[in-house]
């Protein structure tokens, strides 16, 4: 009997806590006004402006750029193509880099291993601090190697270039070093030898990335 | 039951904050990238030659001559056609020669060019000059000095002395390396 009483005076006391919950939950969403007196508002004339900035990389041929295909190479052969990179957003960027995806010819897209000595197509590059000339390949300020020689194939890895920094509006001149290394094979009544180099195709496809700056916190 | 049903909705709002406290933080750690791509297509050239006979289809294989030296000098008249992508400077040829009778042993063949004319195959005459490109009994023999274009072709004549001991089947493979084609050039553009 107690315990049945006990159990009912216990109902008893959490219903009443549970009402005046909810009767204090229903004054303060029916308006602060009917619990508080006074109340005092003040807010910015000018609405205050915030914006977000924006990343965007810009790639513009100079000369023939990627958009010229490159045809009939030789072992040795070297072909320069020249590209622009601009930060036309409004944040600075870091860690530039490049990566690659590409279809074709595997003896153009990775060295041979082991008994085959195929050597697949190079990519190095440079950076000119001014606007290459595209026809001599000069450059008539100071030149950086940004990207050094790799095979085409181990460019699905980004390649970080040596210095990463663009900032906002920042011109980047690139010199697009495409090189067949020097190697023999022979071609006997006309039959390539196997994983030949020659008459092969790649479809590259170059991705730039350019990263945010760090985020900052400012006090002002 | 009441205690049950607050746990349950105590539960679902602990999983809505704590999602939302995931969403926060996955916006907050995310980096704004620039990105670009640009495509090119890239293609390598090939050095390849063959020899066929005189207006012949190309066929991928070893040439054998047609000729019978027991009658007196023997002629064959065929074609080194360049089958590549790249301008020819040379190319060579390995020579055999197989004895299927008598026991001679085989005589020189000669290489031989019709400069400014063309070769007359029944009067064996050339309507311009001779000019002989090698000579070789057998093993590897080397043309060099020569233009043969893109789908061009050389048309020369073999030539070897009577045997009257001894036929043999001569045939010739042709071989050509990276040294028989232009060198290597560096293009800007």
């Amino acid at each position: 009997m107690d315990m049945k009483m006990d159990m009912k005076k216990g109902r008893h006391r959490w219903r009443s806590f549970a009402g005046i919950a909810i009767v204090l939950s229903l004054g303060a969403m029916m308006g602060q006004g009917v619990l508080s007196s006074l109340n005092a508002t003040v807010s910015n004339v000018n609405p205050q402006n915030n914006n977000s900035g924006t990343m965007i990389l810009d790639l513009a041929s100079a000369g023939n750029g990627f958009g010229s295909a490159i045809n009939n190479l030789a072992p040795g052969d070297v072909v320069n193509r020249y590209v622009t990179l601009t930060n036309s957003g409004t944040l600075d960027g870091i860690g530039l880099s490049l990566k690659t995806a590409q279809s074709g010819t595997q003896s153009l897209i990775t060295d041979g291993t082991g008994l085959v000595t195929t050597k697949a197509l190079r990519l190095t590059i440079s950076e000119c601090d001014v606007a290459w000339n595209t026809s001599n390949g000069q450059c008539t300020g100071v030149t950086t190697t940004q990207v050094t020689s790799r095979t085409i194939g181990s460019l699905t890895t980004a390649a970080p270039f040596s210095d990463g920094s663009m900032p906002s509006a920042d011109v980047r001149y690139l010199q697009v070093k495409i090189e067949l290394p020097n190697q023999d094979e022979t071609t006997i009544n006309g039959n390539f030898p196997s994983n030949t180099v020659q008459e092969g195709s790649v479809n590259i496809t170059y991705t730039f990335d350019l990263a945010q700056r760090v985020a900052v916190t400012t006090n002002s | 039951m009441l205690r049950g049903r607050w746990k349950s909705a105590i539960s679902r709002t602990l999983v809505l904050l704590l999602s939302f406290i995931w969403i926060s933080g996955s916006s907050a750690s995310a980096v704004v990238t620039g990105r670009f791509e640009g495509s090119q297509s890239i293609a390598s050239g090939a050095w390849a030659i063959v020899a066929n006979g005189r207006n012949q289809p190309v066929t991928k294989t070893p040439y054998v001559l047609v000729w019978s030296v027991t009658g007196g000098t023997a002629y064959d008249y065929l074609q080194f056609r360049n089958i590549g992508t790249i301008p020819i400077q040379g190319f060579s040829v390995t020579i055999t020669q197989v004895r299927l009778t008598g026991n001679a042993n085989p005589r020189e063949i000669f290489f031989e060019r019709c400069n400014g004319g063309s070769w007359n195959v029944v009067s064996h005459t050339c309507s311009g000059s001779i000019s002989e490109l090698g000579t070789a009994t057998s093993g590897l023999l080397t043309f060099a000095n020569l233009s043969i274009g893109v789908g061009s072709f050389l048309e020369v004549r073999a030539r070897t002395r009577p045997n009257a001991q001894s036929t043999f089947e001569t045939t010739l493979e042709t071989q050509i390396t990276r040294a028989h084609i232009r060198l290597a050039e560096i293009s800007n553009s």
